[in-house]
């Protein structure tokens, strides 16, 4: 029985030590999350800053628009890049802009367009070197405020965002929570790229702007305002339609314009450019569209991501020749699909993570894979000239497709990962 | 819990004589066990393998553990024979890397992107007092393992933010999981 009592003694100690002991067993749960502080300035100060300055590195790249000799590249958010791009094997970056909640850029002779949340800037860019703010008119995108519905003094605009990690402790919370994302959603949601010009420059398929002869082109969420800038410095709206809801680019083709939106493309004939008039549309699986289009065909990629909805990542090729009834041609599956640019017969896709595609679409019922540059995750293209201008998350490519085959890279300005 | 509670003091009370190894060889532990902390209890299993020489043995193991989050830790480990009136309790002594083991969730919807989970492995360790019941041939035992046992997990959620145009911004949440348990663990060593 001796012998019995001192194990057991021993196993009843520590038993009992640890039982006690359980009540102390805490978990300890942390979660880091990032919170967003908006820096404000008054209108005045912005507007009296919407200048030129000296070149930034690039670090959160947008939409582009190639005029003359000039790549313009929007810093989301932040204004614009000024890229001489006389050598594309060599773009310098002359000259920053400063434009708080810039996203889109359109460009018609000397003078450059763009949004400034909800105000439409016309900007003398006739010496890129030397800009000036000649006219500044107030909400034309009224569904983007000076930042953030948080806003409520109109006369601040929000010009930047101090982050700052924060970690805190939190109790039996185990699920996917999302704490900032309202700030964080408010302030990217500004974020959109280019657009084709007729005069004066060419903007991407992921466009919002467009020119057309003297005429100004912008998408909302649901409208197309029409804004005539036949006297270039002065811009004044002609009229706003409501399209639908989810739109998202804009594109234009001779006489049309192409309009995507997240449940399909519409067409618009500018007969009257300073009247849009609808003409019909296209149905399709809801995502996002951007769009481009030629004499007999619409390019139209869909794909899945934020805010996008659906399950589809294609290309759909729409038979236009009967404008009034657009008909699905043929489906392609891709892998995220973005911008897209053709020339001639060659169509450029950007396929998300998937890199950069380049098909030979003589036959539109047998694109074929003509070559394919990974290892880019990018959104938006324009191809100009034999050369290719890409916007990847990691900078800005050009490249060479002079043969027709191939797209070798020129350059590539790198983002600036810690700015 | 109760139940493990029964049975460990049956353990401790029926339990014979013991007696330690004093040859090299090669010997392995095999448990099975509750964890129990602040979240709630759960089954943990695990084998371990290495070479015993006098009172010490030491392994390289690895097993599976659910408490809150199910993963797998892979770990060094250390025992030392401690015998008193011919009985042989042990101390023991683990460390190394838990790697979770969790069904990806990244298809959640969320703003019409997808939110993706990913969990990162994060240190492991643990410790105890055992007791060995060896089975005639000196050999074998029958073992019991009381201790503490401290897992780390981190987990990362990407949630889109509301954005219709690429370049579209993802929230980043990061999560530090530090699960403190007491380990209740019994085995069969050979």
């Amino acid at each position: 029985m001796t012998k019995l009592y001192t194990p057991l003694r021993s196993c009843l100690f520590a038993i009992i030590s640890l039982l006690l002991f359980t009540g102390c067993m805490k978990d300890k749960l942390t979660k880091t999350y990032t919170i967003y502080t908006p820096v404000y300035k008054t209108k005045q100060e912005v507007l009296a800053s919407v200048k030129n300055a000296s070149p930034i590195a690039i670090t959160s790249p947008g939409k582009i628009y190639i005029a003359g000799k000039y790549i313009f590249l929007n810093e989301l958010n932040k204004g614009i890049h000024i890229i001489d791009n006389s050598n594309p094997a060599s773009p310098k970056i002359t000259a920053f802009i400063n434009i708080p909640g810039n996203v889109d850029i359109a460009v018609k002779g000397d003078i450059l367009y763009a949004d400034m949340y909800a105000d439409l800037l016309a900007i003398n860019i006739q010496d890129p070197t030397n800009t000036r703010l000649v006219k500044s008119m107030q909400k034309i995108f009224p569904e983007r405020n000076y930042g953030l519905s948080s806003t409520p003094d109109t006369s601040k605009i929000i010009v930047d965002w101090i982050k700052k990690d924060t970690t805190v402790e939190v109790r039996n919370e185990t699920v996917v929570p999302c704490n900032n994302c309202l700030f964080e959603s408010a302030y990217y949601s500004m974020i959109s790229n280019d657009s084709k010009a007729s005069s004066g420059g060419t903007g991407g398929s992921m466009a919002r702007f467009t020119i057309v002869g003297d005429y100004l082109y912008t998408v909302g969420n649901a409208d197309l305002t029409t804004l005539s800038i036949a006297n270039s410095s002065d811009p004044l709206i002609k009229g706003t339609t409501q399209i639908g809801m989810s739109i998202e680019t804009i594109y234009p083709f001779r006489d049309k314009l192409f309009i995507g939106s997240a449940s399909g493309m519409f067409i618009y004939n500018i007969n009257d450019p300073s009247k849009p008039a609808k003409e019909s549309s296209f149905t399709h699986a809801r995502a996002c569209d951007p769009v481009i289009a030629d004499d007999n065909y619409a390019y139209v990629t869909l794909r899945t991501g934020t805010l996008c909805a659906g399950s589809s990542n294609l290309l759909d090729v729409i038979d236009i020749s009967n404008i009034a009834s657009p008909r699905l041609v043929k489906t392609y599956t891709l892998t995220n699909p973005h911008g897209l640019s053709k020339d001639g017969n060659l169509l450029f896709i950007c396929d998300g993570s998937d890199g950069l595609k380049l098909y030979d679409a003589a036959d539109v019922n047998n694109l074929k894979l003509l070559d394919h540059v990974k290892g880019i995750d990018s959104y938006d293209v324009i191809a100009w000239n034999n050369t290719l201008i890409v916007v990847s998350k990691t900078g800005l490519h050009q490249y060479d497709y002079k043969d027709k085959k191939t797209m070798r890279l020129l350059s590539t300005i790198q983002i600036n990962k810690k700015a | 819990m109760k139940s493990a509670i029964v049975f460990l003091l049956w353990f401790c009370f029926t339990s014979g004589p013991s007696h330690g190894q004093s040859k090299i060889g090669y010997s392995s532990q095999n448990y099975v066990g509750l964890l129990e902390g602040e979240y709630k209890a759960a089954f943990q299993l695990q084998t371990i393998h290495g070479v015993r020489y006098q009172t010490w043995y030491g392994g390289l193991g690895a097993g599976l553990d659910y408490y809150m989050f199910r993963s797998i830790p892979v770990f060094a480990t250390v025992n030392k024979d401690l015998v008193f009136n011919g009985r042989t309790f042990y101390v023991s002594g683990d460390i190394g890397t838990n790697y979770p083991w969790i069904n990806d969730n990244s298809n959640t919807m969320i703003f019409g992107g997808s939110a993706s989970t990913k969990f990162h492995p994060g240190f492991y360790w643990a410790g105890g007092l055992g007791y060995k019941a060896f089975a005639k041939n000196k050999t074998d035992a029958f073992i019991i393992n009381l201790g503490y046992s401290f897992k780390r997990i981190k987990q990362e959620d990407k949630v889109p933010g509301f954005c219709s145009d690429p370049p579209c911004s993802v929230n980043l949440e990061r999560f530090d999981y530090r699960l403190n348990r007491i380990s209740m663990r019994l085995g069969w060593q050979f």
